[in-house]
């Protein structure tokens, strides 16, 4: 008797498990998981310079910026010039912050021999608009064409270099849009997979209800531009095999450097490894 | 005097006998108390000497990560024979862990 009393409780639990994948699935709760996804923090735009004013030392310029995104949010950048010559880093950052929070990043690259130009994402810093996950490729898009035609950078000069969630940023950038190469830094294969590992009830859902920013499809079976994967020992965030697995992918010129001791974020700890690695390879572009 | 037969009754408990008196809603939510506690097993790296919880970090494994996989599908089992029994949730729970460390790993290495 009990045991039909259970059966009869299956179209009822079943329906149930329905209802919640349902609600899960990416296409209803995407706003929720995009605000597990993005951490921005805002800043005033006349600090912005401050933070960057102990590097003025190391560059011929550096200046703030405004330039609009495709849905006409005013985006602000900040361009760090090191010389004319010099390659320029595009750079976009990680979930968490905004560019006032990458200046290590940036004085690494400085010394490394690249100019850098970092900007925030729609939410982030002193940017308008709200953070989302097909925004930030439209942003990198805007931060692109921003220096193509504004500041004049040849397509030609343009390095994409992704920390963290920027990865798959960078990564999407290159497929959209001519570089000279793509550095990844801290990153993950996609954000599909970082989701999988992290809510293991994603793997229920197709792909294609998943917006997503991949690394992996950006290098694997296609010419892409040279590669450099840097991520740390210590990473707490993506584990070091993620770095490994998007080296292993990639088809083209491609360079890994495994950093002992680095964290998901950079410190002052690590400026000097960062360094040499980033000088090796602009030396090797 | 005469000496009775010593009789020794021996009560079978083995952990099948166990499993099989539980009800299918408490045999689920063991499998899932299992499975849950596998797939963090599962998901913790060491680093340092200090352990950490990583997910992805099994795509290379440590020890802890291999007994937790071998945890995590005897769980299954479980799961599988509560819901056989008439229980789906929270069996099902399990099930789900069990799918996404395989897709994981046959995406690793496809």
């Amino acid at each position: 008797m009990t045991t039909s009393k259970q059966r009869f409780t299956w179209p009822y639990q079943l329906a149930l498990v329905v209802i919640v994948w349902l609600a899960l699935s990416p296409l209803v709760a995407l706003p929720l998981y995009q605000r597990l996804l993005f951490f921005p923090e805002v800043c005033q735009a006349e600090s912005l310079v401050s933070h960057f004013e102990p590097l003025s030392k190391l560059c011929s310029s550096i200046k703030t910026v405004n330039f609009k995104s495709t849905n006409n949010s005013q985006l602000t950048g900040c361009f760090l010039v090191l010389n004319p010559s010099a390659p320029v880093v595009l750079l976009s950052h990680g979930n968490a912050g905004n560019l006032s929070h990458r200046t290590i990043l940036a004085e690494a690259l400085l010394r490394a021999g690249f100019s850098v130009f970092l900007y925030d994402y729609q939410g982030y810093g002193c940017s308008q608009g709200r953070p989302s996950i097909r925004g930030v490729v439209d942003d990198a898009l805007s931060a692109y064409d921003y220096l193509l035609t504004t500041e004049q950078v040849p397509s030609s000069k343009v390095v994409v270099y992704g920390e963290s969630l920027g990865c798959g940023v960078a990564a999407e950038l290159s497929k959209l849009r001519p570089v000279r190469a793509i550095v990844l830094q801290s990153g993950f294969p996609s954000l599909m997979w970082a989701a999988h590992d992290r809510l293991w009830f994603t793997w229920l859902y197709p792909q294609s209800w998943f917006p997503d920013l991949d690394c992996v499809s950006a290098v694997r079976n296609k010419v892409h531009a040279p590669l450099l994967i840097i991520h740390g020992t210590e990473d707490a965030a993506f584990s070091v095999s993620y770095a490994r697995l998007i080296f292993e992918k990639a088809s083209e010129q491609k360079r890994l450097v495994i950093i002992k001791g680095l964290k998901h974020n950079v410190d002052w700890n690590d400026l000097a490894k960062l360094q040499t690695a980033l000088t090796d390879f602009r030396l090797s572009l | 005097m005469s000496e009775e037969p010593l009789r020794v009754e021996i009560k079978e408990e083995s952990i099948q006998v166990m499993l099989a008196s539980m009800s299918a809603g408490r045999l689920g939510t063991l499998a899932f108390n299992l499975g849950a506690i596998a797939w963090i097993g599962l998901n913790l790296n060491f680093q340092n000497f200090s352990v950490v919880y990583q997910p992805g970090c099994y795509i290379s494994p440590n020890v802890l990560n291999v007994l937790s996989a071998f945890v995590l599908l005897y769980s299954g089992y479980l799961a599988a024979w509560a819901i056989y029994r008439g229980s789906l949730f929270p069996a099902i729970i399990t099930l789900t862990f069990i799918y996404s460390m395989v897709a994981t790993l046959i995406r690793i290495f496809l």
